[in-house]
């Protein structure tokens, strides 16, 4: 496996993994935000 | 993902995800055998496809549900939810292809980027889409915002297409189909064909993984707009008439107890 397909592989893994934290984030903000028992309905 | 947003379908699905993301892996470095002319860089081939087909398809699910919420007969916020929410997806795919396509661009033509039809507009692609997000996030009421971007992403839309069909209509330096091609069979076979058949089913878990946590978060803050400050206002109000500690305010230094 040379650079190039490290790079790829390592690039999507990075993007994939910012997006994902961005969610956990973005959710466990939201949930509390929300009033109790009221978050997924 | 221990979220709010996880439910049982999630769970599955990212399990799943995760069992092809392990097989994809050893196939795709191990397994699969270099290309008589890419050498290695063909493994490239296992992700930058499908991560490409799958940024077309959020895209894709954007304008359907768009037209879904247009339609008076099947108009529903939650088309409008799932429009916005298919398109984050697709905007992070779509980055994720420039950035593969990039790599595997210098590896195998020696540049980063070049003005090839299929790069600019799939470059093109990310920038429409990054300003529907864009609207999406102005004010106004809900159902005018949403009217407004649902005929956004439909005019948006129009570049998938002629992206995809790019390799075909212009001389490009980027490569056309591999797999679908009209009356003829896929350029690649044996273990480098099941690996890139692999992939496409990788990345849809991949993708259906992150719309229902996506579309999860997208219902959230909906309830926070319209309705959380109101429910907030009447729980602090309950929360005032249990017995509690006395604040009095005192002028000059704050708060006593």
């Amino acid at each position: 496996v040379n650079d190039y397909v490290a790079g790829g592989y390592g690039a999507l893994a990075v993007i994939l993994g910012l997006y994902v934290g961005h969610l956990r984030r973005r959710a466990r903000m939201l949930a509390k935000a929300l009033p109790s028992g009221d978050r997924r309905r | 993902m221990s979220t709010p947003t996880a439910t049982r379908a999630t769970r599955w699905v990212g399990l799943a995800a995760i069992v092809t993301i392990a097989v994809l892996l050893y196939l795709g470095l191990v397994v699969s055998p270099p290309d008589v002319t890419q050498g290695n860089l063909v493994r490239l081939i296992y992700i930058h496809p499908a991560v490409a087909t799958y940024c077309y398809v959020s895209f894709g699910i954007c304008a359907l549900a768009s037209i879904a919420y247009l339609w008076p007969r099947t108009r529903s916020r939650r088309w409008d939810q799932l429009a916005g929410t298919s398109a984050e997806i697709g905007v992070v795919f779509c980055v994720a292809t420039l950035v593969t396509g990039s790599i595997w661009g210098r590896g195998s033509w020696g540049v980063w980027w070049t003005w090839d039809a299929r790069l600019t507009l799939t470059a093109l692609l990310l920038a429409v889409f990054l300003g529907y997000l864009a609207l999406r996030r102005t004010g106004g009421d809900l159902e005018g915002r949403a009217r407004r971007s649902a005929i956004t992403a439909l005019a948006c839309f129009i570049v998938v297409p002629i992206d995809h069909e790019a390799t075909q209509w212009w001389s490009t330096l980027h490569q056309g189909d591999t797999l679908l091609r009209v009356g003829q069979s896929p350029l690649i076979h044996g273990w480098q064909l099941v690996t890139m058949l692999l992939s496409f089913v990788t990345f849809g878990l991949i993708f259906v993984w992150l719309l229902l946590h996506r579309l999860a978060i997208e219902v959230m803050e909906d309830r926070y707009e319209t309705e959380g400050t109101v429910v907030a206002i009447v729980e602090r109000r309950a929360e005032g008439t249990a017995p509690a500690p006395t604040r009095v305010l005192v002028p000059g230094d704050g708060s006593v107890e």
